[in-house]
């Protein structure tokens, strides 16, 4: 034991030289993503990756549901806010000054301004008089309604917009425009929305920062928001870079989330060279009777392996908290973890009864629905609800990132922003007043912050998403030896020998879990603002049993949940201990090689007081006292909502699949000459994938921001499982034993294998066998003198 | 359609404005030989509305910069029509003949799908001049046109050294920091924290330990024990500002501290330090050659557009003397 922990000590600190060798010299390693737009390399570049905080979920004024309640942000200054600039919001008086003046503490890293797009040419038509001939539009009684509720706070014309603009379109199972604002078959509203649509993309360049500073990074964005008879569907599309197809794909255009992805597919991917996008749905908790993730397609046919390939494709995120509360998991819904109590609504749907005693959907909330993916790999080969986990806001009144529970000024303009505004409402029409929050942010790890490295941690899951707080959270599985937190350096050893947030791991063979490592650290909080020291980390556990049912079990694993902290609930000052950082090693005692299962992080804080409990202090509230208590102010006196909450993290799962990759163990040997590398790749495969291929091509490629080696072995070129001399292979070897998986092993030919740079960094290994089934491992390669390799 | 029934328009003409005639190859055709154009004060408020959606953040335009657009749009969208780009486009034709289609003309809708007849009968009662969509496809594409040219040849190293020495301000880059830092916990060393800070760092700077090493002495930092090119807006991301200011104010090349943050201390050795500088060529070159063929497509189109509106008498309408 202590000759082994002693080896691996000298392992590291070499590891550690190499790293220090490589980047201040003159080579710098390469990202493993290829950069697509022109800008400066950021200088902070990380091989190890820092986290950045930033909001995926923006409206603004351009959002129909925002402009009613009067919110008059701009795009451009939502991402000015974002960067630490004030905003006023509504109400404005008479004068226009605004009733609320918000800043954030700390500025973002990045936002991506996310309206909703549906309504972007009926806005254009109702708000903007100077298109010559086309006042018909203008002039319409549903556009003037529009105008007089986005200057007032009026019911009723809160209703009658709703009845024109919303329930027709985004609520409706087919949906189409306003005929009386927009034209017969809806064109003028068509051919204005891109008036909104190159006014965000104009807004996201102007706050792009392309030089090597990267203080900040927008994303172009919108929401398409389908939600049929009020179930939620919706999704936000946010493109990699500035090429993005000339109109938005909207809830009009396409009716279902498939329909949404081909159309994207085909007006971005296949029609414009460098365009690339990713989808994240949210609010899977109002969306009916587990709407959003419905093992089917939306004409109810069964998934096949392929269409749950693309899913996974395309939205490799799931937004798990914001204003309108947490998707992750509800007691009593298939989960007895008390801590799903968190932030829940009471309703089912986007606009439905609240009652928190109805019965909600298992398919409702993303706990259930990773376990759902868990069972259709099981018969698909193919898991469509690999999600990596963020959160964000979903403001409506263009404030990202305003988060913290004592500034809380509502979601969506004059109808939360205050308790004379219903925002302690429980009952009223607007009903659900009350149980939304503040939400929460995303967090990626990424080497820089830019455009391609955000958006490709997006596209890999190595994010995780906060209740606010500014966490900093890392998780691994590997084979790690057990007193990592005792190694500060333990990083870069992760991302040698291990998987991180958002990966899969490949078979295990000998009954032993792997170690899971967790490293947190509290939100050093806003300047004159310290953060919340934390409570505990949990590791949430769902897996497929031996009967082929979804189990899950929370483990606590660090901290301690009985230490005594409180909150003051008079006035909101913490009292007792946490922990600054929380950092420990963890096995999994009922581990089991066969079972297919996902392992994801939560960091709790101690308790603090919840925002509502912030506002009734502040209006000095006495519950001892009922009669005193104004009817606007109710809920601070109802059991139903809580006085206190745990601010918290959720880490995007490390999902063990027994079909994924194993250890790879490869490396490039750089040749003396030009053209005289060699790559060598050792891995284990999937149980049953030597049969496929007598019948798929076997497609096994190495890359970091270039393709190193690529190769393609058609079906049925494996002859006693070896190939010779082929597509630059000296050999490949593919051999399975009666138990356990089968083995690949592949040497090339003396070849040019330079781009496969001579530093340390992060290199991915993808297989792919036939259409549908891909798995790829990445890993820190470390270079060795005159070789790259793994360790 | 009542837009359609519209008296013709009256221009009230109060004198002609002469724009920068400056710099155009051919001697301008007299006055009397020129066309006139005229900006009405309908047409300015357009503008003024186009520019503000798309310039939010900017001040509003002053009057000049809205006649001088006015103006360019005005040119750009006739010579899109002389060179008949309207009837090449398909979005412009789709839009004309749906335009068509929405009218509701009888003798159109007997034959519905024949966009060709649609378009030509829309061409005939002049709904392609009042459309505002129309126009701006044309004057946006006319831009792209005029900005572009065949064969350009990319510029050379002396030229985007040239840029770059006169725009410094554009590619700046803040003072920055590389580092290794010891981290000692305060929630693992409680009141010893700041001896064993004095302590390790008295033994750091007198022992050869090499900072790869030293980083193995202190406690687990998430984040990561080397940081590369710090900005003070980085360092103040995950350490806070007093030590973002204390960390960018060290000497190189030795141990500092202890710095302190909301976790503990920091020892801190600074590897490499820039000062706030403008880089060289080499390491903007990408952007410089973006900004650079971007000024000359700027320089193009402002030019083409001088030449063509020393065709044309110009005269602006006053406000409030619009078309009813």
């Amino acid at each position: 034991m202590i000759a082994s922990s002693r080896l691996y000590q000298l392992g590291c600190t070499a590891v550690a030289l190499i790293l220090t060798s490589g980047s201040a010299t003159a080579t710098t390693p390469p990202p493993p993503w290829q950069r697509t737009e022109t800008r400066a390399d950021c200088a902070s570049f990380n091989v190890l990756r820092n986290p950045y905080f930033g909001d995926t979920h923006i409206h603004t004024t351009q959002s129909i549901d925002a402009v009613l309640f009067n919110t008059l942000t701009t795009p451009r200054q939502a991402y000015e806010f974002a960067q630490g600039a004030s905003l006023g919001l509504a109400p404005f008086d008479a004068e226009g000054h605004p009733a609320h003046t918000v800043q954030l503490g700390r500025p973002l890293d990045f936002a991506a301004v996310t309206d909703h797009s549906e309504g972007f040419g009926t806005q254009e038509v109702c708000f903007d008089s100077t298109m010559g001939p086309y006042l018909d539009g203008y002039n319409s009684a549903p556009c003037q309604t529009l105008r007089q509720a986005s200057v007032s706070n009026d019911p009723s014309l809160v209703l009658q917009v709703f009845l024109n603009f919303l329930l027709p379109v985004v609520i409706s199972t087919n949906p189409t425009y306003n005929t009386t604002v927009c034209g017969p078959g809806g064109v003028e509203c068509v051919s204005r929305q891109s008036v909104f649509w190159l006014d965000h993309q104009a807004a996201a360049e102007e706050h792009y920062d392309r030089s090597s500073a990267c203080t900040f990074t927008s994303f172009v964005a919108y929401e398409w928001t389908g939600t049929p008879s009020f179930a939620n569907l919706h999704r936000n599309v946010i493109f990699r870079n500035a090429t993005v197809p000339s109109v938005p794909v909207t809830y009009i255009d396409q009716h279902t989330a498939q329909g949404l992805w081909a159309t994207l597919k085909t007006l971005c991917q296949d029609a414009l060279p460098g365009c690339d996008w990713l989808a994240i749905p949210h609010n899977s908790n109002i969306s009916g009777n587990g709407l959003m993730f419905m093992p089917e397609n939306a004409d109810h046919s069964p998934l096949t392996a392929a269409d749950a390939a693309t899913r996974a494709a395309m939205e490799p995120l799931v937004e798990i908290y914001q204003h309108k509360g947490s998707s992750e998991c509800r007691p009593g819904v298939d989960s007895t973890d008390e801590q799903c109590g968190f932030e829940l609504l009471s309703r089912k749907v986007l606009i439905g009864a609240s009652d928190p005693n109805q019965t909600f959907s298992r398919l409702s909330f993303v706990r259930n629905a990773l376990k759902e993916g868990l069972l259709q790999e099981q018969t698909l080969g193919v898991n469509p609800f690999r999600l990596g986990i963020v959160a964000s806001t979903d403001t409506h009144n263009g404030d990202p990132g305003n988060v913290r529970e004592d500034s809380y000024v509502g979601h969506t303009g004059v109808n939360d922003d205050s308790p004379a505004h219903n925002q302690l409402n429980l009952t009223s029409n607007n009903g659900w007043n009350g149980e939304n929050s503040p939400a929460g942010l995303a967090v990626v790890w990424a080497e820089e912050n830019s455009r391609d490295a955000l958006f490709s941690a997006m596209r890999r899951r190595e994010t995780y998403g906060t209740s606010g707080p500014r966490h900093v959270v890392r998780f691994f599985a590997g084979k790690y030896p057990a007193n990592v937190c005792d190694d500060p350096d333990f990083v870069a050893t992760g991302y040698m020998r291990g998987a991180t947030m958002g990966a899969e791991m490949g078979p295990i063979t000998d009954g032993q879990s792997p170690v899971f490592a967790v490293l947190a650290m509290k939100d050093p909080g806003d300047p004159g603002h310290p953060g919340t020291p934390l409570q505990r980390v949990q590791i949430v556990k769902g897996w497929v049993d031996a009967n082929g049912a979804a189990q899950e079990k929370v483990f606590d694993v660090a901290g301690d949940a009985n230490n005594g902290a409180s909150v003051d609930l008079a006035t909101c000052t913490p009292t007792g201990a946490g922990a600054d950082t929380l950092c420990t090693t963890w096995q999994d005692p009922e581990w089991s090689d066969d079972q297919r299962a996902f392992y994801y992080v939560r960091v709790l804080e101690n308790p603090t007081c919840r925002w509502s409990t912030y506002v009734c202090n502040q209006n000095a509230i006495d519950c001892s006292n009922p009669g005193s208590v104004p009817a606007a102010f109710a809920l601070c006196c109802d059991a139903r909502i809580p006085k206190t909450i745990q601010e918290r993290s959720w880490s995007s799962p490390i999902w063990y699949r027994p079909e994924a990759l194993g250890r790879v163990r490869a490396s490039v040997k750089y040749g003396r000459t030009p053209g005289t590398d060699r790559l060598r790749l050792v891995t284990t495969l999937a149980r049953g994938v030597a049969h496929d291929l007598a019948t798929e091509d076997l497609d096994v490629t190495v890359r970091d921001d270039d393709e190193i080696f690529h190769v393609t072995i058609p079906a049925g070129t494996f002859r006693n499982g070896r190939v010779q001399n082929f597509g630059g292979l000296k050999i490949a070897k593919f051999s399975q034993r009666r138990t356990g998986p089968a083995r690949l092993v592949l040497q090339t030919l003396p070849m040019d294998l330079s781009s496969a740079d001579r530093v340390s960094h992060m290199v991915e290994v993808a297989v792919r066998v036939g259409p549908t089934f891909e798995t790829s491992q990445s890993r820190l390669w470390m270079l060795m003198s005159n070789s790259l390799g793994t360790r | 359609m009542r837009w359609i029934r519209k008296p013709p328009v009256h221009f009230v003409v109060i004198g002609a404005i002469l724009f920068a005639i400056g710099h155009h190859r051919s001697a301008p055709p007299r006055p009397a030989d020129r066309p006139t154009l005229v900006i009405t004060a309908t047409r300015l408020a357009q503008v003024r509305a186009e520019l503000g959606a798309v310039t939010a953040s900017a001040p509003a335009p002053d009057e000049r910069t809205l006649v001088e657009r006015a103006v360019d749009d005005e040119i750009l969208y006739r010579e899109a029509l002389a060179r008949g780009m309207d009837h090449k486009d398909p979005s412009v034709r789709w839009r004309l003949a749906e335009k068509m289609r929405f009218l509701g003309d009888e003798e159109t809708t007997a034959t519905p799908g024949s966009e060709d007849e649609l378009y030509r009968k829309a061409v005939r009662l002049g709904l392609d001049r009042e459309d505002a969509i129309v126009r701006g496809i044309l004057v946006r594409q006319m831009r792209l046109l005029l900005a572009r040219v065949a064969g350009e040849k990319p510029p050379d190293d002396a030229e985007l050294a040239g840029y770059l020495e006169r725009h410094p301000d554009r590619y700046v880059e803040p003072g920055r920091v590389t580092f290794w830092h010891v981290f000692l916990a305060d929630d693992r060393r409680r009141a010893g924290v700041t001896r064993d800070a004095e302590g390790l760092l008295a033994r750091l700077r007198t022992d050869a330990t090499s900072p790869a090493e030293a980083v193995r002495l202190g406690d687990v930092f998430p984040p990561g024990t080397r940081f590369r090119g710090q900005s003070a807006a980085d360092l103040t991301r995950l350490f806070g500002p007093d030590f973002a200011r204390a960390t960018l104010a060290l000497e190189p090349g030795r141990w500092s501290g202890p710095l302190r943050s909301a976790y503990g201390l920091h020892l801190v050795k600074v590897e490499e330090k820039e000062s706030m500088h403008t880089p060289p060529l080499d390491a903007v070159r990408s952007r410089v050659l973006a900004d650079v063929l971007e000024n000359r497509r700027e320089a193009r189109l402002a030019a083409a557009l001088r030449d063509l509106r020393a065709k044309y008498v110009v005269r602006v309408e006053p406000p409030g003397k619009g078309c009813g």
